[in-house]
């Protein structure tokens, strides 16, 4: 058939269609290290769409900071600061209408700035200790969820069930109807979400079966175009998992010593990620940034001193900065959200409450509405839930 | 690897077991719209439990979650709730490798 416009026509319209959605990863010859005060992180994927709505924002801010973010895989956000490896080949950055574009680092490489895990770092294969120097902070919570694609009549799985698919293998582990090693996807010991799964079901993150995608975006394109999706089965972030809720789904997760299987959410359907926060789905973490600090624990870099402490509440926040809903919108979890805490990564829950709860605050904003009663000040608050926080009354 | 060690406390396993059988067993709660089950795992539930108990074997509702204050790490698991969740039947039905105990054979 032949094209009414000619080649060179439809490559110019190509060109500004490309140029004009903001969507579009733009392939740019940028060196990253020029961009305006750039800010370089390195980690896994699962951070990333996080990132990718803070990062708008940043270049708006009244000290601009140009975020730039390699996801190579999780634990490459730990060992650039054990062996100094440093970044090399291409990285992502976001224009202030929230275009994300695509840079290149020096030739000789670029230290990161800080690493982002979605685990502790010392998870991660080589890295016995935190290393003298690298600070450690907390950021929000993530989930990871085991996945299927749509077209599976799948629903739920168990820790012992994994233990036989991603420890045996599909075809070996027998279960029913996850038996083709072929439909059968995974990460490599890298992955945060790896890690977080591998001990969650007592299998060790270097024997896990599968084949590795690379990435948690790689693992939904893998699920979705899937040609026996009944076999298939993957895990990813769960903000990953709902970003693709029209391609994938979350299965419910039983926990060993746990007599039914709970989805992330208190419904399949639904955002709320309670279950998440009251400890009924166990598969959750920290984020967790690295990054060098002085004698006294502070991070050298004022950049990332920045960024970070927007995260931990440690700087304040530039009025263009709304974090605490980015991160609810993002279906990540604030920590004043969880009823639940853990002192190692996976580890046996505990009741936990917040110094300043903002679990009323996340439903209503994740879920649409709380059962929590709205406020204006403390003196609308009734004696159980006394407090009035970000205008709901919580207990404290 | 302490978490490996752990995973193969199978001493709780069968009790885990017998809380799983419990709540296949129960019928009550609402239903979450789930695509069709074929793997026979049964259909999505509440453990919105209702009992009011004090020891702590007493504290078992009748859905098999745990109705009192949780306060250990398997009670926060297996609290009552009114989310719906969906009972994985981890017998040798479904899990054909598991030994005879019901316990994990170590990984090949």
């Amino acid at each position: 058939m032949t094209s009414p416009l000619p080649r060179w026509a439809l490559a110019g319209i190509c060109a500004i269609v490309v140029a004009l959605s903001p969507t579009a990863v733009l392939a740019a010859d940028v060196e990253c290290t020029s961009l305006p005060n750039p800010l370089i992180g390195v980690g896994g994927s699962a951070s990333k769409p996080l990132l990718a709505k803070i990062a708008p924002t940043l270049r708006t801010i009244a000290e601009p900071i140009t975020l730039i973010y390699q996801a190579p895989g999780a634990c490459f956000g730990i060992t650039t600061f054990v062996d100094g490896t440093l970044a090399t080949g291409t990285a992502s950055y976001w224009e202030a209408d929230g275009t994300e574009a695509t840079c290149t680092f020096p030739v000789i490489g670029a230290q990161p700035d800080f690493g982002m895990l979605g685990v502790q770092a010392t998870l991660c294969a080589g890295v016995d200790a935190i290393p003298p120097g690298i600070g450690e902070r907390l950021g929000p919570i993530t989930s990871w969820s085991l996945i299927v694609a749509n077209a599976s009549s799948q629903t739920s799985i168990s820790a012992e069930a994994l233990y036989f698919i991603y420890g045996f293998g599909a075809a070996l582990g027998q279960v029913s109807p996850w038996i083709v090693d072929a439909e059968l996807y995974s990460r490599n010991a890298t992955s945060a979400a790896l890690i977080a799964i591998a001990l969650a079901i007592g299998v060790p993150p270097t024997k896990f079966k599968g084949t590795d995608v690379g990435s948690n975006q790689a693992m939904i394109s893998s699920l979705s175009m899937s040609v026996n999706p009944e076999a298939a089965l993957g895990f990813t972030s769960t903000e990953v998992a709902d970003l693709n809720r029209g391609s994938v789904r979350t299965l419910a997760f039983q926990a060993q010593d746990q007599s039914c299987a709970y989805w992330p959410d208190s419904t399949s359907t639904a955002f709320d990620k309670r279950n998440v926060r009251d400890g009924h789905y166990f598969l959750w973490s920290a984020y967790r940034f690295y990054a060098p600090v002085d004698e006294g624990g502070e991070f050298v870099d004022p950049e990332t001193r920045r960024f970070i402490g927007y995260f931990t509440g440690d700087e304040p926040l530039p009025p263009e900065l709304p974090l605490l809903d980015i991160v609810i919108d993002n279906g990540t979890i604030p920590a004043c959200a969880m009823t639940v805490g853990r002192d190692e990564e996976i580890g046996p829950l505990y009741s936990l409450q917040p110094e300043e709860p903002c679990g009323c605050y996340y439903e209503a904003r994740a879920a649409g509405s709380t059962t929590c009663q709205a406020c204006a000040g403390d003196g609308e608050c009734p004696a159980e839930a006394s407090t009035c926080r970000l205008g709901y009354c919580e207990s404290t | 690897m302490m978490h490996y060690t752990l995973f193969l406390r199978i001493g709780r396993f069968p009790r885990a077991l017998a809380l799983t059988a419990a709540l296949s067993a129960c019928s009550g709660g609402q239903v979450e719209p789930t695509a069709s089950d074929t793997a026979g795992s049964g259909s999505a539930t509440t453990t919105d439990g209702d009992t009011e108990t004090t020891g702590d074997d007493a504290c078992l509702a009748p859905e098999g979650c745990f109705a009192c204050p949780p306060e250990t790490p398997e009670q926060l698991l297996n609290a009552c709730s009114d989310a719906s969740c969906e009972p994985f039947v981890n017998d040798r039905t479904r899990l054909p490798l598991l030994n005879e105990d019901g316990s994990l054979p170590p990984l090949p």
